[in-house]
């Protein structure tokens, strides 16, 4: 069941996504935008995999590696902030295409796919249900919808907890640790929006509020502003919170069959 | 030692569950119900809830030490003399003006009132004082003696001295107190309802279905998911608590109620304490 996958990104997520794979004995090669690498020199893959929440960096990604993905190969694609129909019509090529998330992949059990509309009577289906099934996760398949479940509720935890915070209700940790003693929950919402990604949050929000077109969805201006000074969370050394810098391990290991990862930015 | 005295008025499940807490810790409890036989029911439930806890070894002092700490009263000019009063009657705001009143005329101004509301203004609660700075809110939460968190609510008029002295007596009582500002839902019930509200939604777009939603939910690490947890809290008492958000945001649209749950809540499954909610619990 081993897969020669192509994984789509950078960041935390992917490195992420990646360590997590390998774990299951699949081959992966990471790229990324940035620092693109000549992907003709590799086996040929079954699978791709695309963290990008962004549909724009998706198309941009897409567009530079389509040619090396054979017609057969699977491929799945963050669905956090976008519909699969959408992304799989962008994409313009007869593939099986199904949405995941790729949020906590190390803790979560469960992994939500979503279908798009092209492919609902696709009998082929069953494989992308098998490839996360061989790899130890119970599957969900959910409808098609930006954020799925887990991201979306989520997402809209942290909205209304920024929103709150934004408004003077009372302290982050304070709010935080009121989520956690009050309620049970595993962690504060902020502390959670820190470790994911204060612009993946975002992300979720603004692809609900644009595709539904409903102020429920709008996202707080703080949340927005965290994104735009940069403090996207844990990796990047502040979010809500500030953290104390972590050296960021490089491993730029090259050559066939092996991982490439890079530095943690975006 | 004297701890002083604490006097809980209401008996419910709220009441009793504060009296233990402080009973437990140390103060000498004076437990309010005008109905006598919720009082005695009160006092009795504390009994029970603490002989267990004694038989699995996890109470320092003999149930009977603690019960001799609590005293029912029938009239709250009995409440005299207490350091601090919370409230924890029907959630209805003439019924909480009432008794503030009263608790007002009674008490001397150093005595703390607060008030148990999970849905109400503290400041409108305490409007009708003429000490409101000595009005506050304590917000404990379901099952009162086991869920470490109380909110402790400024209202516009809360004094300092007040509201320090509150998070001192939580404290004491082994609580973890956190201060918030006086807006509705205060922090845990605002917050939470999106994980609620949310949930619905998506299953009324038919993007998951309530088993789904509930198995995705835990699996990240919730105890119950958003439908499991409703069937635990009661429909009525969760879509209460999300109308009175709602309401109290003037329509805000983040925290509109879904039709589901007042279809759920008209047809009386409202969850385990029926034998049926979003799960059947009767077979």
């Amino acid at each position: 069941m081993t897969s020669n996958i192509l994984l789509l990104g950078d960041g935390k997520t992917a490195n992420d996504l990646a360590t997590w794979l390998q774990s299951k004995g699949d081959y992966v090669t990471q790229y990324r935008v940035n620092h693109p690498v000549d992907l003709n020199t590799y086996p040929r893959f079954d699978v791709v995999l695309d963290v990008h929440f962004d549909v724009n960096r998706k198309m941009t990604a897409w567009a530079s590696v389509r040619n090396c993905v054979p017609a057969d190969a699977m491929v799945f694609t963050s669905c956090t902030a976008a519909c699969v129909t959408q992304v799989a019509a962008l994409m313009d090529r007869n593939l099986l295409v199904a949405g995941f998330h790729p949020w906590a992949i190390e803790t979560l059990d469960v992994m939500e796919l979503a279908r798009p509309l092209q492919e609902e009577n696709d009998d082929r289906w069953g494989r992308l249900v098998q490839f996360f099934a061989q790899r130890g996760k119970h599957v969900e398949v959910v409808d098609d919808a930006p954020g799925l479940v887990f991201p979306r509720i989520l997402s809209l935890l942290v909205n209304e907890a920024s929103f709150a915070l934004s408004e003077g209700v009372a302290t982050a940790r304070d709010i935080d640790s009121a989520m956690v003693l009050g309620t049970n929950y595993p962690k504060g919402p902020f502390t959670w929006a820190d470790e994911i990604g204060v612009d993946e949050i975002l992300a979720v929000l603004a692809s609900l509020h644009s595709e539904l077109g409903e102020d429920r969805y709008r996202p707080s201006l703080y949340l927005k502003k965290l994104v735009y000074a940069g403090r996207t969370g844990k990796s990047a050394g502040r979010g809500f919170y500030e953290y104390q810098q972590e050296r960021v391990v490089k491993t730029v290991v090259r050559g066939d069959n092996s991982l490439t990862t890079g530095d943690d930015g975006m | 030692m004297h701890k002083g005295t604490v006097t809980v008025v209401g008996a419910g499940t709220m009441g009793n569950g504060i009296a233990e807490v402080f009973a437990v810790g140390g103060y000498s409890v004076k437990l309010f119900d005008v109905n006598e036989e919720a009082r005695e029911h009160g006092i009795h439930a504390i009994l029970l809830r603490l002989q267990k806890q004694f038989e699995r070894g996890k109470l320092d002092a003999k149930p009977q030490e603690i019960m001799c700490r609590i005293q029912g009263i029938s009239t709250l000019a009995q409440s005299e003399g207490s350091a601090l009063v919370v409230e924890a009657a029907l959630e209805r705001l003439d019924v909480k003006q009432d008794i503030f009143r009263s608790l007002d005329n009674i008490h001397s101004p150093t005595t703390i009132l607060a008030t148990n509301t999970s849905s109400m203004s503290v400041t409108e609660i305490a409007s009708v004082t003429s000490h409101p700075e000595r009005v506050i809110g304590m917000h404990f939460f379901n099952p009162a003696p086991r869920m470490p968190l109380v909110e402790i609510v400024r209202s516009r008029m809360s004094s300092d001295d007040a509201i320090s002295t509150a998070m001192g007596l939580a404290n004491d009582v082994g609580k973890v107190p956190i201060q918030v500002r006086d807006t509705p839902g205060f922090i845990v019930n605002r917050v939470a309802r999106p994980f609620y509200n949310e949930a619905l939604r998506l299953v009324g777009d038919r993007v998951a279905t309530v088993e789904q939603v509930d198995r995705i939910m835990r699996s990240a690490g919730f105890k119950m998911g958003p439908f499991e947890l409703q069937d635990m809290i009661g429909l009525d008492i969760n879509f209460a608590a999300t109308r009175s958000t709602y309401e109290s945001f003037f329509g805000e649209p983040r925290f509109r109620p879904h039709p589901i749950q007042r279809t759920m809540v008209n047809s009386g499954m409202l969850g385990r304490k029926t034998g049926r909610g979003y799960y059947r619990y009767d077979e």
